[in-house]
């Protein structure tokens, strides 16, 4: 399936070149934990990371003026349950659903409704407490499909359906398991630097190739770790920044729904939605320091680079892994990703923005990069077969 | 017995699982029909020795199944059933279409 990009040319009414002055000040991450203590909550957990964005930021919950949260286990609670017990006093209020891509889609808004003047503060944030039973739960239940065609064969998560997306990137580029290894030996590297990685000890690509199959050709080091955690950014109107180190939001765009569950899957919406955010940016793929890009597993992250063209098409891709991805030459999952750091359920999508940020604002301790620009993709919400929901973000350091 | 799809009234798109609206036609009626085989795309092992496959069927039909009744590979073609006992001989077990609209 060959998606058309969206252009400046087919969406005449928007800008083509960024007008926006929004930033992100601050951002956090509650400690990401494989197993919660008992008395953890859903609230609490993302209520820790948003406390720590908003200190990161300087402000305090009197300061915020907008809120958007992304959980997949808030129930019963929703936006509003969780702003009034935050002490939120709001004039914009958002409850987003798209998992992997809930980070870009509530920055999209985000950004929107600052620039419309609707907010001026808007804390965005998403978080899960995923211990087994919760784990369980939401992969039964996904969606109505899940529920009636995944669930009863039986499946139990979506191992099998990217296992079977992997076979295809194989055959079609010709990778081979050690391709896909050397991407999380990389990142097991960039988590070492990371204290709040679950997993930070080396590993080695005997490691990966020996570790038992989960579902050929996946092992157990291609699918991520659920942890519960949960991440939070503080996005602004410009003049609120008061000379603030800032990641200023150069470009949001979105793609959902763009294949129909139909094709073979390796391209994602990232394919339509990434020139025009690039455009708007008015920087190129060639010119990102830092890209956190959605790594449920590793055959994602080399569809999204491409589709994002940071791998340009037709490229050796596997020389490609090698020279640029496990030489660490470039920054790419820079925290370990989730495949190091843990995947907090709708968490998975903020947690590449907050690192991003932190990059970006010279937080990032024993894993700094020296970073001007970055981009971050969220890619998300199996339908049936493979995701659905794509955004990419470029951000760029300013003071 | 076979899987089943959906099929616009009016372009005779298929789909499965089911859709509200015809992506190509934006018709709303839809009738079930029978899918008795279809062709193995991709398959994989998982650790509890379930094989499960995705298998195609004309009109860009995707079913992702459980191989039953024995093993499949990449280019079979292969009976479709919803009944995961329907398994004396090898067959795509596709769970039934229909109750989530």
């Amino acid at each position: 399936m060959q998606f058309l990009p969206l252009t400046a040319d087919n969406n005449t009414e928007r800008e083509s070149k960024s007008v926006m002055a929004v930033s992100i000040i601050g951002a956090g991450e509650s400690p990401y934990t494989r197993h919660p203590q008992a008395g953890t909550t859903t609230s609490r957990t993302i209520a820790d990371a948003i406390g720590r964005a908003l200190k990161d930021a300087g402000l305090t919950p009197g300061d915020v003026d907008g809120f958007a949260v992304s959980s997949f286990t808030l129930d019963p609670d929703h936006a509003i349950d969780l702003a009034w017990k935050m002490g939120f006093e709001l004039s914009w209020l958002m409850q987003d659903t798209n998992g992997g891509a809930s980070a870009g889609n509530m920055l999209q808004h985000a950004v929107h409704a600052i620039t419309a003047g609707d907010a001026s503060v808007i804390v965005v944030a998403a978080g899960d407490l995923m211990d087994n039973a919760a784990f369980a739960k939401l992969v039964a239940k996904y969606n109505s499909a899940t529920e009636n065609h995944l669930t009863p064969l039986p499946l139990a998560g979506p191992n099998a359906l990217f296992a079977m997306l992997t076979s295809r990137q194989m055959e079609k580029y010709g990778l081979v398991r050690e391709d896909y290894g050397r991407i999380a030996v990389a990142q097991r590297q960039w988590a070492a630097g990371n204290p709040g990685a679950v997993y930070r000890t080396p590993l080695t690509l005997d490691n990966y190739l020996g570790a038992p199959m989960v579902a050929d050709p996946l092992g157990r080091f291609d699918c991520v770790p659920p942890v519960t955690g949960a991440d939070a950014v503080v996005v602004v109107a410009d003049e609120r920044a008061d000379g603030k180190r800032k990641a200023k939001i150069l470009s949001v765009t979105a793609s959902y729904n763009a294949d129909n569950q139909v094709g073979d899957g390796l391209q994602t919406g990232l394919r339509k939605c990434a020139p025009l955010a690039w455009e708007r940016a008015g920087v190129s793929p060639e010119d990102i320091d830092v890209i956190s890009v959605y790594d449920d597993y590793p055959a994602m992250v080399v569809a999204q680079l491409m589709d994002i063209g940071v791998l340009a098409d037709g490229a050796d891709i596997a020389e490609f892994i090698d020279t640029q991805i496990h030489s660490r030459a470039l920054a790419i999952n820079t925290s370990g990703g989730q495949l190091s750091a843990g995947q907090a359920g709708s968490a998975g999508g903020m947690h590449g923005l907050v690192e991003a940020v932190q990059q970006l604002r010279g937080q990032a301790g024993d894993r700094q990069v020296q970073a001007k620009t970055a981009a971050v993709s969220g890619y998300g919400m199996v339908l049936y077969r493979h995701g659905s929901c794509a955004n990419l973000t470029v951000l760029e350091a300013a003071q | 017995m076979s899987a089943l799809i959906q099929t616009c009234t009016k372009c005779s798109a298929s789909y499965f699982p089911a859709r509200l609206v015809c992506c190509h036609c934006h018709g709303t009626d839809f009738a079930n029909d029978k899918a008795d085989t279809g062709v193995v795309e991709t398959t994989t092992r998982l650790s509890n020795g379930f094989q499960i496959a995705t298998v195609t069927f004309p009109g860009d039909v995707y079913f992702i199944a459980r191989i039953i009744g024995g093993t499949a590979d990449a280019g079979d073609r292969i009976r479709l059933t919803n009944d995961p006992s329907d398994d004396t001989e090898v067959a795509a077990f596709v769970p039934l279409h229909g109750t989530e609209l």
